[in-house]
C-alpha cells in the first residue's frame, strides 16, 4: 500500500545475506519485513512469517538459494525474493 | 473492481434469498494443493470435460452444478494464500482468484482447507469472514478418521466463525450428501454473517470517519492490505493513505502486519480454546503436517549434497519409465493399427472394387489414426509416472532443488520437467507443462520444448552419422543436442524480452509425502490420453490424409509429393542440397507427419522401390503375432539399455543400399550435417503442433511452425556457407548479412506488435474473461 515500489531491494541485513552465518538447525527470529514486493509480503504474512515469528533453518538447496524452514509444524520453502524481504536475528547467538 | 467499491457496499443487511430461475454462483477457493479441483470435479461430475491437472487450475474452470431446486454455476478458482493482492506483483492466477471473490458476484464460497494445515489455512477463511462473504468451510480430511476432539473443534469453528464446517474426504463419496444439503440451505436462506472478531472491534472505531463517507469497512481494510497504486478513485486513495498513517501511529506497527498478527493470534486462540478454561487445548489434536518418517525422507531428498544426485536419479527413473516404458508398447500399437486401419482397410476396399485413389484416401485417414494411436502408450506411461510424482509431493521439492539453476534462464523451476521429457517425446512433454501455474511461464516453456531433440530425431542422426562421420558419431550427435538446447534458450530469451516476465517468486508450503490413490491416478491418465486422441487427432488425421493423397498411387518417385519436393529443392540449395538430391527434400516433407518416417522415405526413394504399403497382402494372424512379439522383445531391449537411454531407439543398422544411396546423394559431409541441423530444428512433427494448438491456441501453433522452420533454415544455411567460407567468401558474407537483416526486421515488427497488444490489454484484470450467466 505505501509508495515504496522499489523492486527487489537488496538490503545488507536481509535473510539472504545473513544465510552464510547460520548453520543448519539454527533458530532465527524475524525482526522486520523489509520493503519490496507488496504481493509477496502479503503472502508471507498469510503463511505466518510475521515479525516475531521463530523459524528453524532445515536445509539449504544445493545451489545455496532456496531454503527450507520449519514454522510451527509446517515446512515452507523460501526462494531468493522471499529471503530478501525478511530481516532476521539468530535466537541463540 | 476497486472502482465499484463505492457503489456496491457489501452485504450490509441480510442477503436476499435467490429468486427462482436465477443461477447462483459458487466459487471453490482455498490454498494451492488442498483438493479444490477434486471437489469441483466431484460436484460437477465434469471430470472428462474439464480435466484439470490436479493441484493446478490454469484458468478459471466453470461447470454446472445441479441441486434439487437451484441451478448453480460452480467456479474452480486457482489456489491463493491471501485475498490481498497487488497488480503486477501477485501472480496472475492468484490475482484472478482474489479479484473474483472481491468482486462480490459470488453467492457462496466453498473454502476448502487441508486438515493437516488447518491453522495456517484458516487465515484465508478469516478474510472471507471479514468480507461478510457467505461461505462453507470444507475441511479435507485427507483420508483420516476424525477423532472426537476434532469434531468438537469443528463445532467450535462453526460457532465462532459463523459458517458451516463440513469435514469431508474429497476423494470419497462420504459426506458429499451433507455438503449438497448445506449448500442448498445456505443458498435458500442465507444468513447475514456478523463476524465477532476481537481485532475487528479495535479497528472499527478508527474507520468510522471513512465509513461515514460511504466506504465499507471491509473494503477499507482490504485496501490497507492491497497495493492501491492502480486505484482510479483518487479520493479513496487519499483516504486509505491517511488511514494507513493514522493506524500506523496508533497501533505502533504497520497496519497490515498488525492485522496479520491479529488474525494468526485469533486462530491460535480458537484452537487453544482460550475462552473455555475447562476444556483441554484442541491444538494437539490436529494431525501433524509432516510426520516423523517423512522428515527423515526429506533429510535425504533435500540434502545440500545428496539432494542433487537424488533428484537426478528420480528424474532418470521418470524419464526411463515414462518414455522408454511406454515405448515398449509403441510397436505393438503401431503394427496392430497399421494392420487393421491401413492394410486391412485397403485390402477390403480393393476387394470391393473401389478406385485406387479412394483407397489411398481411406488409408490416409487410417494412417492418421494410426499415428495418433502410436503416441498413446508413451503418453500413458509418461503421465503415470508424472502423476505419481506430482501426487506424492516430490514435485514441490524438485522445485526447491532446481529453483536457482532455472532462474538463471529466468524460468521457474517447474519448467525443468517438460524440457527434460522433451528429449523423449515432445508431445507428452508439452502436455506436462500444465504443472506451471503462471500462464506466461507456461507459454514460454511450451514453445521451448520442441527444440529438445526427441527420440525419433535420434534415429535420423544415427543413420547419417554412421555414414558420414564414422568413428565420430557420438560427438556429432552430442553437438546436435547442444544446438537444440541453444535454440531453446534463444527462443526463451526472445519470448521473455517480448513479454517481460519475472519468474514468480518461490514461496510454497511443502506438502506431506503420500501415496497416490491409484484409481484416481488411472482416471487422470485415461483423461489425458482421451484428450490427446480426441483433440490432437483432429489435426493429425487431415494432415496424414493430405500427405497420403500427395504420395498418390504407384511409384513414389513419380508421385505429386516427389514433384513438389523436386521443385522445392532449389530453396535448400544454399544449405548444400543439390538438385539431384531431391529425395532429401521429400524426406523433409514427410518428416512433417512424424520424424520417424524420414529414414523410411529416404530409403524408399534412394532405392526406387515401391513401398510395402499396397503390395504386401496382409495376413492378420501373422501380423498380430508379430505385433505381440514386439512387446517382450522391446522389454528386453529396454532393460538392456537401462544405462544409456538415448542409444535405445536405434539398434538395427539400415540396409546397405540406403547407406550407399545416402553417400551418393550427399557428396559433402558438411552438407549432411547442415541437413541434420535442419531436421533438428524445423517444423516439429504434426502431433506436436496439434498439442501446442490444444494447450495454447492456433496462433501460437502457427508461430512454432514459422519460427522453428525459419530458425532451422537460417542455422543450416549459415552453417553450410560458413563451412565453405574459403571457396566463396562473398556469398557467405551476403548470406550472413541477409539473414541478420531479416531477423532484425522481424524482431522490430514483433516488438511493435506486442507493444500495441499489451497496451490494448492493460485494462484487463483477469487472465480469462469470465462470462456470468
Amino acid at each position: 500500500m505505501p509508495d515504496n515500489e522499489n523492486d527487489s531491494h537488496l538490503t545488507l541485513t536481509c535473510f539472504l545475506m545473513q544465510l552464510t552465518n547460520f548453520r543448519i538447525g539454527t533458530l532465527v527470529r524475524i525482526t522486520q519485513l523489509l520493503p519490496g514486493s507488496w504481493g509477496l509480503r502479503q503472502r508471507l504474512l498469510a503463511l505466518g512469517l510475521l515479525p516475531g515469528a521463530i523459524l528453524k533453518l532445515i536445509t539449504v538447496a544445493p545451489l545455496g538459494d532456496p531454503v527450507e524452514i520449519l514454522l510451527d509444524s509446517g515446512k515452507i520453502c523460501l526462494g531468493k525474493d522471499a529471503l530478501q524481504l525478511l530481516d532476521v536475528e539468530p535466537l541463540f547467538p | 473492481m476497486f472502482g465499484k467499491r463505492r457503489i456496491t457496499t457489501p452485504r450490509r443487511g441480510a442477503p436476499l434469498p435467490l429468486e427462482p430461475g436465477v443461477s447462483a454462483i459458487i466459487a471453490v477457493a482455498g490454498h494451492p494443493n488442498c483438493g479444490k479441483t477434486t471437489l469441483f470435479n466431484r460436484l460437477t461430475r465434469l471430470e472428462e470435460r474439464v480435466g484439470n491437472w490436479p493441484g493446478v487450475t490454469v484458468e478459471v474452470a466453470k461447470g454446472k452444478y445441479f441441486l434439487a431446486e437451484i441451478s448453480t454455476t460452480l467456479m474452480d478458482l486457482p489456489g491463493c494464500y491471501s485475498l490481498a493482492s497487488s497488480p503486477n506483483e501477485t501472480p496472475l492466477d492468484e490475482k484472478a482468484a482474489s479479484d473474483f471473490i472481491l468482486s462480490q458476484k459470488v453467492d457462496l464460497v466453498l473454502n476448502v482447507i487441508d486438515i493437516t494445515q488447518l491453522s495456517r489455512q484458516l487465515y484465508f477463511t478469516l478474510q472471507l469472514v471479514e468480507q461478510r462473504q457467505p461461505y462453507i468451510l470444507v475441511v479435507n480430511t485427507m483420508g483420516r478418521e476424525l477423532t472426537k476432539a476434532q469434531r468438537i473443534l469443528f463445532a467450535v469453528l462453526a460457532r465462532r466463525l459463523g459458517g458451516p464446517v463440513i469435514p469431508l474426504d474429497v476423494e470419497k463419496e462420504e459426506n458429499l450428501q451433507l455438503l449438497h444439503h448445506t449448500i442448498e440451505t445456505v443458498l435458500q436462506a442465507p444468513k447475514d454473517m456478523i463476524p465477532v472478531l476481537p481485532y475487528w472491534d479495535i479497528l472499527e472505531s478508527y474507520l468510522v470517519p471513512w465509513v461515514k463517507q460511504g466506504y465499507s469497512e471491509a473494503s477499507l481494510l482490504r485496501a490497507l492490505e492491497s497495493n492501491i497504486n492502480g486505484e482510479t478513485d483518487s479520493f479513496f486513495k487519499f483516504s486509505v493513505h491517511k488511514l494507513y498513517d493514522k493506524l500506523k501511529s496508533v497501533l505502533n506497527e504497520e497496519p497490515d502486519i498488525w492485522l496479520a498478527k491479529a488474525r494468526h493470534g485469533y486462530i491460535e486462540s480458537l484452537l487453544r480454546r482460550e475462552e473455555d478454561k475447562n476444556n483441554p487445548s484442541l491444538e494437539d489434536e490436529l494431525p501433524p503436517h509432516i510426520e516423523g518418517h517423512q522428515a527423515s525422507l526429506d533429510k535425504w531428498l533435500l540434502h545440500r549434497w545428496w539432494g542433487l544426485p537424488a533428484f537426478a536419479c528420480i528424474m532418470y527413473l521418470l524419464f526411463f519409465i515414462g518414455v522408454q516404458g511406454g515405448a515398449i508398447f509403441q510397436d505393438f500399437f503401431e503394427i496392430t493399427a497399421d494392420t487393421f486401419l491401413v492394410q486391412g482397410l485397403g485390402d477390403i476396399l480393393k476387394n470391393w472394387g473401389v478406385p485406387l485413389l479412394t483407397i489411398k484416401a481411406f488409408q490416409g485417414v487410417g494412417l492418421g489414426i494410426c499415428t495418433t494411436l502410436t503416441f498413446v502408450p508413451v503418453i500413458a506411461g509418461m503421465f503415470c509416472s508424472l502423476t505419481f510424482l506430482e501426487n506424492s509431493g516430490y514435485m514441490a521439492r524438485a522445485a526447491f532443488i532446481m529453483d536457482k539453476a532455472m532462474r538463471f534462464f529466468r524460468l521457474p523451476a517447474k519448467s525443468f520437467v517438460p524440457l527434460l521429457l522433451g528429449f523423449g517425446c515432445n508431445v507428452p512433454a508439452i502436455m506436462s507443462a500444465r504443472t506451471l501455474e503462471n500462464p506466461n511461464e507456461r507459454l514460454v516453456t511450451i514453445l521451448m520444448t520442441p527444440f529438445m531433440s526427441c527420440g525419433a530425431r535420434l534415429v535420423i542422426y544415427a543413420v547419417f552419422a554412421s555414414v558420414f562421420f564414422p568413428g565420430e558419431s557420438g560427438k556429432v550427435i552430442l553437438g546436435l543436442y547442444v544446438i537444440g538446447m541453444l535454440a531453446a534458450i534463444l527462443t526463451g530469451c526472445l519470448l521473455q524480452s517480448l513479454m517481460p516476465m519475472k519468474a514468480s517468486p518461490l514461496l510454497v508450503q511443502l506438502p506431506s509425502y503420500r501415496w497416490p490413490i491409484w484409481s484416481r491416478l488411472l482416471r487422470i491418465v485415461g483423461n489425458r490420453v482421451y484428450q490427446f486422441v480426441y483433440k490432437a487427432g483432429l489435426v493429425i488425421v487431415p494432415c496424414c490424409l493430405l500427405i497420403s493423397l500427395l504420395l498418390g498411387v504407384g511409384d513414389p518417385r513419380q508421385s505429386v509429393l516427389a514433384r513438389i519436393g523436386e521443385s522445392l529443392t532449389p530453396i535448400f540449395e544454399p544449405m548444400g542440397l543439390t538438385q539431384d538430391n531431391w529425395p532429401a527434400t521429400v524426406g523433409l516433407l514427410t518428416g512433417v507427419v512424424a520424424k520417424e518416417v524420414v529414414v523410411g522415405t529416404l530409403s524408399t526413394l534412394y532405392q526406387g522401390e515401391t513401398t510395402a504399403l499396397t503390395t504386401a497382402a496382409p495376413n492378420f494372424r501373422q501380423q498380430m503375432k508379430l505385433a505381440i512379439a514386439t512387446i517382450p522383445m522391446n522389454f528386453k531391449n529396454t532393460f538392456k539399455g537401462f544405462g544409456s537411454p538415448l542409444s535405445l531407439s536405434f539398434e538395427e543398422n539400415p540396409p546397405a543400399p540406403v547407406l550407399k544411396g545416402l553417400q551418393n546423394a550427399f557428396k559433402d559431409p558438411l552438407a549432411a550435417f547442415a541437413y541434420l541441423i535442419f531436421i533438428l530444428l524445423y517444423f516439429p512433427c504434426i502431433s506436436v503442433v496439434a498439442v501446442v494448438a490444444k494447450e495454447l491456441n492456433m496462433a501460437w501453433a502457427a508461430f512454432t511452425v514459422v519460427w522453428s522452420t525459419g530458425l532451422a533454415y537460417s542455422a543450416a544455411v549459415l552453417f553450410y556457407q560458413s563451412a565453405h567460407f574459403a571457396t566463396h567468401p562473398t556469398a557467405t558474407l551476403q548470406w550472413w548479412c541477409g539473414i541478420i537483416l531479416f531477423w532484425s526486421f522481424t524482431w522490430a515488427v514483433a516488438k511493435l506488435l506486442f507493444k500495441t497488444q499489451r497496451k490494448s490489454r492493460s485494462g484487463r484484470s483477469l487472465p480469462t474473461p469470465i462470462k456470468l450467466v
